[in-house]
């Protein structure tokens, strides 16, 4: 027995090693994989070492890396330039979008009879001259577009088609010279006829001397003459004077609509009305009528 | 003087093993350093001294992977034995019969690994098994066989006792 010890000592002492192992995992099996008090002890001890012994290998591999990565560096930020210019395009793009978005959903602010199919058109030149002003817009016959029909933007009334093509369209504005709308003022229901006097500026003319005229009264289209459909905003009093030997007042009416920042119209043919302004729902197929809105009719 | 030695240089290899992916500025597969210098030590005349480190070495490495305690213990002392008494039998000193040893003896330590969980109850014999993950951590151990076991044998040399027999140059190998 003895010798039998000595000659396989080594492999003895091999599997007894390996059966304490065993011993050790199968008893750990029950401890829901906690490593055991010398498993803590041995991570305890073994993490300063690891420390200390891989610091210097970790600075050197750090900056080797760093290096590697100043390598990179050209390349990397060639490709991240590219693509910050791909992304600024993009959100130019998105941004316009946006802003149309927006344009669209203020021009949807007008209804219009059902049986009206409004055409919406893109400005695509404007004349602003004091000879004439006018708008060209993108869209012709080809799309519904005929002439005497009335641009309108949801700020009010911007004029009337007087020359269109197969594709296009101008549009001249209420404050070209040409321009001539039957209008009443919204509070006292005067009426007078506006005609364009400069870029910025309408004019309305024959309103009585004794009428009741004040500065920031509303002027709506009257329905009268066969193109404008009543009750259009067309702008706002900005002066009145009132000279005693004349039998009319100068009445000076500043446009609802801003010309040059226009990029959309809506032409409709016929009899439009603006958006409820309490809900911004039009009234459907309603015809708005101002004058019922007016208080001193009312009484 | 020299078991400090050896287990000093033990525990810089299980640094290096661990702090592998920290070094490397790329993702590359450790090389089991720890397990090389212990399959090195077979071919060293010292099998309690080895023995004891192996199941050391198994043991620390239980302990810092988290695998049960004493398993990699079991399975690092079956494989230093193996080499051991294969380097009994074959040509201990050449560079080729080492790479060719670490090869076979990291498939069988994974075997092994398999099956001492197939003998326990309730666990899977598959834990930690990936064939996808053998034949990169075979070569890597064989890269890490050709720097190690020359070094161990050259410490040998310097560290241990004068022996008249078996070392062999290089240009012999």
């Amino acid at each position: 027995m003895r010798g039998l010890l000595t000659n396989y000592k080594y492999l003895l002492l091999g599997i007894a090693l390996v059966l304490l192992g065993l011993h050790l995992a199968s008893s750990s099996l029950n401890q829901d994989a906690d490593t055991g008090k010398t498993g803590r002890f041995i991570m305890q001890v073994y993490a300063p070492i690891h420390s200390t012994v891989s610091w210097p290998f970790a600075k050197t591999a750090n900056l080797m890396g760093r290096y590697l990565l100043l390598m990179d560096l050209k390349e990397e930020n060639r490709k991240l330039s590219e693509n910050n210019r791909a992304l600024r395009l993009r959100i130019m793009r998105l941004d316009e979008l946006e802003a149309e978005n927006k344009r669209l959903r203020h021009l949807q602010k007008y209804k219009v009879p059902r049986e009206i199919t409004p055409i919406y058109a893109p400005v695509i030149a404007r004349s602003l001259s004091p000879e004439s002003r006018t708008l060209l817009i993108g869209k012709g016959t080809k799309d519904g577009v005929e002439k005497n029909m009335v641009a309108i933007s949801p700020d009010g009334l911007v004029g009337h088609i007087n020359v269109v093509t197969t594709n296009s369209a101008r549009v001249l504005l209420i404050t070209d010279p040409g321009s001539v709308i039957d209008a009443v003022v919204q509070r006292t229901r005067a009426t007078g006829i506006v005609k364009g006097k400069n870029p910025a500026l309408c004019s309305l003319n024959f309103l009585n001397r004794t009428e009741d005229i004040e500065v920031g009264d509303l002027v709506v289209s009257s329905g009268l003459g066969g193109v404008f459909p009543s009750g259009m905003t067309v702008g706002q009093v900005v002066t009145v004077e009132r000279e005693t030997t004349d039998m009319f007042l100068y009445v000076d009416v500043f446009p609802a609509v801003s010309f040059d920042k226009l990029e959309d119209v809506i032409i409709i043919p016929g009899t439009v009305m603006p958006a409820d302004p309490k809900t911004e729902e039009g009234p459907g197929e309603e015809i708005l009528d101002y004058s019922a809105e007016d208080p001193e009719d009312a009484e | 003087m020299q078991a400090v030695i050896f287990a000093a240089v033990g525990v810089l290899l299980i640094v290096a093993e661990n702090a592998w992916n920290t070094f490397l500025p790329f993702d590359l597969t450790a090389a089991q350093f720890g397990f090389v210098w212990i399959l090195s030590l077979g071919l060293l005349d010292y099998p309690i001294r080895g023995a004891v480190f192996a199941f050391a070495v198994g043991f620390i490495h239980d302990s810092l992977v988290g695998s049960l305690p004493g398993l990699d213990a079991a399975v690092y002392t079956t494989a230093y034995f193996f080499m051991m008494f294969s380097g009994k039998a074959f040509f201990p000193r050449s560079v080729i019969f080492h790479v060719i040893a670490v090869a076979g003896l990291t498939v069988i330590a994974v075997m092994l690994r398999s099956f001492f969980l197939f003998i326990f109850p309730s666990c899977d014999p598959m834990i930690g098994f990936s064939m996808a993950d053998l034949p990169m951590q075979t070569l890597m151990n064989c890269a890490a066989a050709i720097a190690v076991f020359p070094f161990m044998f050259r410490l040998d040399d310097l560290t241990g006792p004068k022996r008249e027999n078996i070392y062999y140059l290089p240009s012999s190998w």
